[in-house]
């Protein structure tokens, strides 16, 4: 059964043909951005202020934007502030709305970070700048080979118009102190909530969490879990009955019985922090270790993967059509893929967000910068993570949110 | 009696050519008149179709065919109605009690009351969006009201209650119970000033009445009628609390307000018409919910009339007992009041706060630390926008105030009815309309947006904190000027600028603390690109971090706080002899 959520060779060869079309793309891509150099991009960017739109529903990673900031800032003289995002989906908003208000250039949004159903409506509706990631020097150290995501969003290929920025994979978090047994799949995650009633909460889609754990459900409920792969049709409702049937059963033993939810991934985790519940999830597997670190959970906080493996993916950054620092933008985007600053984004102590760089490609000084992380006693091992399920087709996502949206929030 | 007096010094002042300073008078009442208007209009549209922009070149009705399928939406409406008029009943009875008890003469007795007024003022300087996130602290199963009482009961998980943002909107409406009571409270206090309420008082006890009956016999209904405005204002607010419905109020689905925020983020653009027709519906449900307040206030009336006329002189036993409970329940919300704005900086101090612990693991310095290059830029734009929003705010009341005179009452008081608009209306819809409109030419949001619109909501409560005192100076100073042949504009910055400066300071710091505490016109007008204190606020609650949350809702209220210590500190500098 495993076999069938692994990466299927289908998968490799679209990763194959998306890394093979790149030099191509860049080929008959518009003029601006192949004219360009690095070095004319660094010269262009100095002084420019970049409007960074990145959610912020997590302090410790408004904390390393912040941190990010800082350095570029002293490094190239580029000024990059954080427009704090609820959604990102406000972001893509404003973009879509400015296209249709005409206003081609010095649009609102410089840089923004971005992945699946976002990613692929902005793409679709070309209001992307690029291809650009070839012109940018440390995404050579990406390979696409060993990390097939970095090139393929929710299985949409990038083509050059987003950066990846960090790996993510939904991992589990339970309280060691309060929890004996992990539940290791969604059937035993209800046994164990009917037994401890209101202990358990997930973020309300459309937060990416919740939907997050809507697809991991949807991956454990349904019968064909390869189906997920293509674009949802007129069969969804009929794919996606065990998950509303699993769900129906799963509400009334939620805390607040499933009338409340979090907001997000960071609120479900204060949840734990408060003692109100004993199990969250997060997408990035060092997350229980850093806010052990920040004394927002207790240290007795264990990691678990369910047994059937756990949704994987790649999250990016990408530049708007009409951005009015688009330089600025894209240095800031290489330093976010510098090695230093991957391997503090993936230090559990201030974020835990692994590295998009593909350790091979590194020189041994950049190696030693991931070597010497601290780990911290709640992230999973690589054996523990195992290799991540592919994301479902994005176009899943808007179906299972107004499903979802239909049934339980009205 | 005030109102006549002021008649009198009007027609006391020399005749002035009255064609160009009319005609001012009537560019400044024309500012938020348009703007509302050209909001409302461009939600008009839309709601029914049309919005070019977006490919809708002509009138249909699917828009509302959309709204009304939305999933949700009477529950959302029922949430926004049930928060505002239970608030409401509560906040207004609440405040009337502490009025009775605090100030019934219009001045604050000495003792409890007197601390009670100084905890009610301090409530009032504190921004809704602060408030907002300490309350829901404070409420929340873990906690701290949970926690306090864990010292005393065997308390080791928190009970599963679900509250806040539970479905009914009932936090929503504590949150504003607490919030509206001291407004309305201090609306009172200023508008018994104008009451005579002590000759009264020793009317009703001549006549053998005990004050309290007295009170609410003879003064409050004369009150109530003069602090309308700002009632109808705070049910116009309760309504649309965007920022306090984000922290406190239901999200499967939200208030009709956020409901409608959040239909304008929708990536898909023709989310947009439903979003229009929600405001336009929001707009209705308002107008409809002012209608039946003031229908509700006749009823009252009829109902109350003749327990007022009975002649009864000393309360009944149920009646005493029953402003016993007002007593309590009215510091008891002061003190929940209290507890909720202190949580916050008391969060930003610690260490680590776990559940059941009463205090925090206190003090550390690390969240400011952390928190303080980020907070920077958001505290720069919010004190720049705040401070020119103030000023100007100070500068068209005072320009208004000194072109009012030569009118006839029947434009004084339209002018001010249209001025005060925007505090009555729904401000989601016009605000929709105003973005509606900038999208339509073009143009993105900004500063300029954000500035004007804040102007709107600030201007009215500018205008109103000034109109009184500059009604009540005494005219003698000016005439005095004037027969010595000073100039009129000279007299107005060289004689009642100065003596005007204490109620020029408050305005002023009014003014500020209310631009600092917008959260929806900055949202919806920014485009994104401005953030302020109470925008990071509520963009960082759902982050996960409460120390974080504690030092930008601290600062929030820290820096309202100072600007109103700094007008007590003008005004007593200020306070002279001649003023007595």
């Amino acid at each position: 059964m495993t076999g069938t959520f692994t990466w299927s060779r289908r998968h490799l060869l679209a990763a194959g043909a998306a890394i093979a079309s790149l030099p191509a793309i860049a080929r008959l891509s518009p003029a601006h951005a192949t004219q360009l150099n690095w070095a004319g991009i660094q010269a262009k960017a100095k002084g420019q202020v970049v409007h960074f739109n990145a959610w912020a529903g997590d302090q410790r990673i408004n904390d390393y934007i912040a941190w990010a900031a800082g350095e570029i800032n002293a490094r190239a003289g580029v000024e990059v502030r954080h427009v704090k995002l609820a959604d990102t989906a406000e972001a893509v908003s404003r973009i879509i709305a400015e296209k249709a208000a005409g206003k081609e250039t010095g649009g609102s949004v410089d840089l923004i970070w971005i992945n699946g159903e976002n990613f692929a409506a902005l793409k679709s509706e070309s209001l992307l700048f690029g291809p650009f990631v070839h012109l940018l020097p440390n995404f050579q150290k990406v390979d696409p080979t060993e990390k097939p995501t970095t090139v393929l969003d929710f299985t949409v290929p990038t083509d050059g118009y987003e950066l990846p920025w960090g790996m993510a994979q939904l991992v589990f978090f339970y309280d060691s102190a309060r929890v004996k047994e992990p539940p290791l799949s969604m059937a035993a995650l209800k046994n164990w909530a009917a037994a401890n009633p209101g202990r358990f909460a997930y973020p309300a889609p459309p937060d990416f969490l919740g939907t997050t754990f809507l697809k991991q459900a949807l991956y454990e409920t349904t019968s064909d879990p390869t189906r997920l792969l293509r674009p949802a049709g007129d069969d969804a409702g009929m794919v996606t009955e065990p998950l509303w049937a699993y769900l129906d059963g799963l509400h009334p033993l939620l805390w607040r019985k499933g009338k409340a939810f979090p907001k997000s991934s960071a609120e479900a985790r204060q949840l734990v922090g408060d003692g109100e519940t004993d199990i969250y999830f997060a997408f990035n597997p060092g997350d229980a270790s850093s806010a052990i670190a920040q004394k927002l959970l207790p240290d007795t906080m264990r990691p678990f993967v369910p047994n059937a493996g756990s949704i994987g993916n790649t999250h990016f950054v990408a530049v708007p059509f009409n951005a009015g620092a688009s330089e600025g933008a894209m240095v800031f985007a290489d330093f976010l893929l510098s090695p230093e600053a991957q391997a503090r984004k993936e230090n559990a102590v201030l974020w835990g967000d692994p590295t998009v760089l593909s350790i091979a490609r590194l020189s041994a000084e950049e190696r030693k910068l991931f070597d010497d992380l601290p780990r911290g006693v709640a992230t999973p091992t690589p054996e523990e993570l195992g290799r991540p399920l592919p994301e479902p087709h994005a176009s899943w996502v808007a179906a299972l949110e107004q499903a979802w949206q239909k049934r339980y929030s009205a | 009696m005030a109102e006549a007096l002021q008649r009198l010094t009007v027609h006391r002042r020399p005749a002035r050519s009255a064609g160009p300073s009319r005609a001012a008078w009537y560019a400044l009442v024309a500012v938020p008149g348009v703007a509302v208007a050209a909001g409302l209009i461009f939600v008009l549209l839309p709601a029914f179709g049309y919005f070019p922009a977006l490919g809708g070149t002509s009138l249909s009705l699917q828009p509302w065919r959309e709204l009304l399928a939305y999933p949700g939406l009477a529950s959302a409406a029922r949430a926004t109605l049930i928060s505002a008029f239970m608030a409401m009943p509560v906040a207004l009875a609440l405040a009337m009690l502490a009025l009775a008890w605090v100030a019934p003469a219009g001045t604050v007795r000495p003792g409890l009351p007197f601390v009670a007024a100084k905890f009610l003022s301090w409530l009032l300087a504190t921004p809704h969006a602060s408030f907002a996130l300490g309350l829901s602290f404070l409420i929340a199963p873990s906690g701290w009201l949970v926690r306090i009482a864990a010292l005393a009961l065997p308390i080791d998980t928190p009970p599963d209650l679900l509250m806040p943002r539970d479905q009914w909107g009932v936090s929503i409406a504590a949150g504003l119970v607490l919030k509206e009571t001291p407004f309305l409270f201090f609306a009172g206090l200023t508008a018994l000033q104008q009451l005579d309420a002590p000759r009264m008082l020793s009317i009703g006890a001549g006549l053998g009445y005990q004050p309290g009956i007295t009170w609410f016999k003879l003064i409050a209904p004369r009150l109530y009628r003069l602090i309308r405005l700002p009632i109808y204002a705070a049910l116009a607010y309760a309504l649309s609390a965007v920022d306090m419905a984000l922290v406190l109020g239901p999200t499967t689905p939200p208030t009709l307000a956020v409901l409608a925020v959040d239909l304008t983020h929708d990536p898909d653009l023709a989310r947009r018409f439903p979003a229009a027709a929600l405001a336009l519906l929001h707009l209705m449900l308002t107008l409809a919910a002012l209608g039946i307040w003031h229908l509700l206030e006749k009823l009252i009336a009829y109902a109350l009339r003749p327990m007022l006329s009975d002649g009864v002189r000393s309360p009944a036993p149920p009646l005493r007992w029953s402003m016993l409970l007002g007593r309590t329940l009215a510091l008891a919300s002061i003190v929940l009041g209290a507890l909720a704005i202190l949580s916050l900086p008391l969060w930003s101090l610690a260490a680590t706060w776990r559940f059941p612990d009463a205090l925090p693991d206190c003090c550390a310095l690390a969240a400011w630390q952390r928190a303080l290059p980020a907070l920077l830029l958001p505290l720069r734009d919010s004190l720049t926008i705040a401070a020119v929003v103030a000023v100007l705010a100070l500068i068209a009341a005072i320009a208004w105030l000194q072109l009012e005179p030569g009118l006839p009452a029947h434009a004084r008081i339209n002018g001010r009815t249209i001025a005060a608009l925007p505090l009555v209306i729904s401000d989601v819809a016009f605000l929709m309309g105003v973005q509606i409109l900038l999208l339509e030419a073009g143009l993105g949001g900004g500063w300029l947006p954000v500035v004007l619109s804040h102007l709107l909501f600030v201007f009215p409560y500018v205008l109103l904190a000034l109109a009184d005192p500059w009604a009540r100076l005494d005219p003698r100073y000016e005439r005095s000027a004037l027969c010595l042949g000073a100039a009129p504009l000279r007299v107005l910055l060289r004689v009642r600028l100065p003596l005007l400066k204490p109620a020029l300071a408050f305005a002023a710091a009014l003014g500020f603390a209310v631009s600092l505490s917008l959260y929806l016109p900055t949202v919806m007008m920014s485009g994104g690109r401005i953030a302020t204190l109470a925008t990071e606020a509520i963009a960082l609650s759902s982050g996960g971090d409460r120390r974080i949350v504690g030092v930008y809702g601290a600062s929030q209220a820290l820096v309202i706080w100072a600007g109103f210590f700094a007008a007590y500190w003008v005004a007593r500098r200020a306070a002279r002899p001649a003023l007595a």
